[in-house]
């Protein structure tokens, strides 16, 4: 078997081959490896291959032949560029933190670690996580593997491309609107956003905490689904995760799946993607499932509440980077200025913008109109979607209303970028996981998706829908 | 007609301690007026009976010590500084 094939192995496959002995973890690294070197210059996937691979191997390959593996010893995975990892640069593709080394190891990170997971590199995303197409990046843009001349999608955008050209065989990426689901859609990928509280963001870089969550992208749900039990965890270090006691799931199951079919018909989503969104109900309709329309009546209007909240959480936690402790610091007359040129230079356009659209919203006289008003649509989108999961198992809409756009399509509009995550959103601001699979072939390579919503902790039943859709 | 004036934007710049162009705060003030005007949809929904929500969130506590799980690494903290003397971070005069 060749190392190209190698790199082409689910999770589950290669870990079938480690135990099996049939291959060592130098194989399936130096397979990746192999991906790496012949794409990563012209996709720009990679910002830093981790200088350390081979000690990651050699202890992965000891806990094999010592015979207590586990389904993610040896795996090569992709980090996003705001996952820390004591010793190593972690930049949110920033130049604010261009030269910040992580003094700690995020729990995710450690965790992961803990079972031998070999950590590839890091990914380059939107900086600080806003985007919806890896064009904010202060390290260049990334291209979509499928089709270099489209975007891969994002915030996530160098995680579902790491996957997706073979870099490693699964990669962690952080969703706040949509940032795993949107890339792993354009990418052809698996996404999968957990319930709010389900894994610790301790040592995540905070964009936006009521609805930042971290989760992973591979090439199958069954994938997933291991990346999702081994990083669902309680967490001393990070307090809004939740008690294992805690996470119960739905207690019913109706067999029916909803769909805001007024809300989908109404936004503009393209006749392909609503013919593919239809064949994958009517699969869902032979394994007896039934397909009821549900209104949505305020969670349409998430992705508006969206840049209400964001923009005021970003103001607050991007405070923090202001060159004097750590990252880039500018030389300046007075400490004002000192602040002033490490923040305007140190932080790209559009999170100058979200910093200052935050500051407004905030600001005395906008605050009840603005930020009052979208925590209470939040409350009621919550209080619908409690109402609507009393009586379906899952919420199915498309992930994104369109496929894959070309670079530059949409980076002069901030609306036109942000409408990516028109149909993601929801989960975000319900704190609801919610699951992006392929669905079927598109004309130029790419894949359609289907996302699945459910009730918080209903992990489980979404990963059941996903394997319908895949025919895992 | 811009809602979001210039003179606004250098005022929010000024208090969110970021540098803004006079030329990128007219266009951020354009780009303000499309988000305000989209983000304007959720004025007319009623919330009159928001409330509370079946997952609010509750409070977790740890006990005041410093026994928690996590270590840091001094060294990297310390070669994290931009500017430094010896083991102390070195900051601009403030009074």
């Amino acid at each position: 078997m060749s190392h190209t094939s190698l790199a082409q192995l689910s999770i589950a496959e290669a870990h079938a081959k480690l135990v099996a002995k049939e291959i060592t973890v130098a194989d399936l690294v130096h397979a990746c490896l192999d991906e790496i070197n012949a794409h990563n210059e012209a996709l720009n996937v990679y910002l830093e291959v981790y200088p350390d691979l081979e000690a990651q191997i050699a202890k992965a390959q000891q806990i094999i032949d010592t015979g207590v593996a586990t389904p993610l010893t040896g795996i090569p995975i992709a980090l996003k560029d705001n996952m820390l990892r004591e010793g190593y640069i972690a930049s949110s593709s920033s130049k604010i933190l261009a030269n910040y080394k992580a003094s700690y190891t995020a729990t995710a990170v450690s965790l992961l670690e803990k079972e031998g997971v070999v950590f590839m590199g890091r990914t380059n995303m939107d900086e600080f996580a806003m985007g919806s197409s890896t064009e904010n990046s202060a390290y260049g843009l990334t291209k979509n593997p499928l089709d270099p001349t489209l975007v891969p999608g994002g915030s996530s955008g160098g995680s579902a491309a790491s996957v997706a050209m073979h870099g490693a065989l699964g990669a962690l990426g952080s969703d706040t609107a949509g940032s795993i689901r949107q890339p792993a859609a354009f990418c052809g990928l698996v996404g999968f956003k957990p319930t709010y509280g389900a894994v610790s963001r301790y040592g995540l870089m905070a964009m936006a905490s009521s609805l930042d969550e971290i989760g992973p992208l591979t090439q199958t749900v069954g994938d997933a689904e291991i990346l999702f039990d081994a990083l669902s965890h309680h967490d001393p270090m990070d307090a809004t995760t939740t008690p294992e006691a805690m996470r119960v799931p739905p207690a019913q199951v109706h067999k029916k799946i909803g769909v805001p079919w007024a809300w989908v018909r109404s936004e503009g989503v393209s006749e392909e993607i609503l013919t593919n969104f239809e064949a994958s109900l009517e699969i869902l309709k032979k394994q007896g499932y039934e397909i009821v329309d549900v209104d949505l009546l305020y969670a349409k209007h998430s992705l508006s509440v969206y840049y209400i909240l964001q923009p005021a959480e970003v103001s607050s936690n991007l405070a923090r980077f202001d060159g004097v402790r750590y990252g880039v610091r500018k030389s300046g007359e007075t400490l004002q200025e000192v602040y002033m040129k490490s923040r305007g230079e140190g932080f790209g356009p559009e999170v100058r913008r979200r910093i200052l659209l935050g500051a407004y919203t905030l600001s005395h006289g906008h605050k009840d109109a603005y930020y009052t008003k979208a925590t209470n649509v939040a409350k009621k989108i919550k209080k619908e979607f409690d109402t609507v999961f009393q009586s379906v198992d899952a919420i199915a809409t498309p992930t994104s209303p369109f496929k894959a756009f070309a670079i530059g399509e949409r980076a002069g509009d901030p609306l036109a970028m942000y409408i990516s995550d028109l149909f993601t959103v929801p989960a975000n601001i319900a704190g609801l996981p919610a699951l992006s699979v392929p669905s079927g072939d598109m004309d130029g390579g790419l894949k359609h998706s289907i996302q699945f919503t459910g009730p918080n902790y209903s992990e489980k039943n979404l990963f059941m829908l996903g394997k319908i859709i895949t025919n895992e | 007609m811009s809602q979001v004036t210039n003179e606004e934007i250098q005022k929010l710049a000024d208090m969110a301690r970021i540098h803004v162009t006079a030329e990128e705060g007219e266009k951020l003030a354009e780009s303000f007026d499309s988000i305000i005007a989209y983000v304007d949809q959720i004025r007319g929904l009623e919330t009159d009976d928001a409330g509370a929500v079946s997952s609010a969130p509750y409070n977790q506590y740890r006990n005041d010590s410093t026994e928690a799980g996590s270590t840091y690494s001094r060294d990297i903290i310390l070669e994290d500084m931009p500017l430094r003397e010896e083991d102390y971070l070195k900051v601009k005069k403030i009074l």
